[in-house]
């Protein structure tokens, strides 16, 4: 693995963090949330490097399974998995979102306390 | 004369979005759906799978509901997603099933053959995939489609 990666990785994740936590607007923490998603992803690829390795799709004339160094491919499923969730997640967020906007007629957090009309 | 009504001042909401989104989401769907099948195709072969490509298709559709709004949605009929998340069930089922009646294990690979690195070095795996990501897709679409419901109205209709 390489280290720089996932100190970024770390770092972006805190700065999403903290874009959740001092936002008001609504559309804008989601946003920060996605800086988070982004971060786990960056980590999950980076933690399956290996040193002079290539990427793990075998074809024949090149590269032949069993003898050439690849990178580990069950992290990079686990990031598309992770990218593809994220991606559904997102769409429904900005659906309530939007129900939320037409009913309260306003995206400030700290307007939308009230359970009840 | 009649007294006068009293009206309500009805806040009007638009449920779509500009021309602009719908125009771009009509274009670009197509090329989504294509992707997802790609995705679950060569789930053996690159990153990816059957349930991976089926939240894919489902990422598809919900971006259809963003740039429509709920009154497309009501296309979809409950019951027929549920029934296609029992025959995606009842599938997987069967293909192991008959690795077991072929005398080897249940899931055994029965479809042997193929260049390695091509498309059927998979074996059981291709198809595998296809029923996963039906399963995945229409499971998936299913259970947004009670969220959406719920987001509309209060209460979800019984």
């Amino acid at each position: 693995m390489i280290r720089i990666n996932l100190i970024g990785a770390i770092l972006l994740f805190l700065l999403g963090l903290y874009g959740v936590m001092t936002n008001r607007n609504l559309v804008r923490m989601l946003l920060n949330l996605g800086v988070m998603e982004s971060a786990t992803y960056l980590f999950l690829i980076a933690l399956g490097y290996r040193s002079n390795s290539t990427a793990p799709i075998f074809y024949e004339p090149t590269l032949v399974p069993g003898q050439t160094l690849v990178v580990d491919p069950i992290t990079q499923a686990l990031a598309l998995t992770s990218i593809v969730i994220g991606v559904v997640t997102l769409a429904m967020a900005l659906s309530i979102i939007v129900q939320i906007a037409r009913h309260y007629r306003t995206l400030d957090v700290r307007h939308v306390r009230d359970l009840r009309d | 004369m009649q007294p006068r009504r009293i009206q309500k001042r009805q806040i009007e909401t638009r449920v779509e979005m500009t021309v602009m989104v719908r125009m771009i989401i009509r274009s670009l769907i197509p090329i989504i759906l294509v992707f997802g099948a790609y995705i679950i195709t060569y789930g053996h072969l690159t990153p990816g799978g059957g349930f991976q490509g089926g939240m894919i298709i489902v990422g598809a559709v919900m971006s259809f509901y963003l740039a429509y709004g709920y009154n497309i949605m009501r296309r979809f009929e409950e019951d027929d997603l549920d029934l296609s998340e029992h025959i995606g069930a009842l599938s997987y089922l069967l293909i192991g099933l008959i690795g077991l009646f072929a005398g080897v294990s249940f899931l055994s690979n029965i479809l042997r053959g193929g260049a390695p690195g091509g498309l059927l070095s998979g074996g059981i795996i291709l198809v595998l995939n296809f029923v996963v990501g039906f399963k995945v897709a229409t499971g998936t679409l299913l259970v947004l489609l009670i969220l959406l419901e719920v987001l509309q109205k209060g209460t979800p209709k019984q």
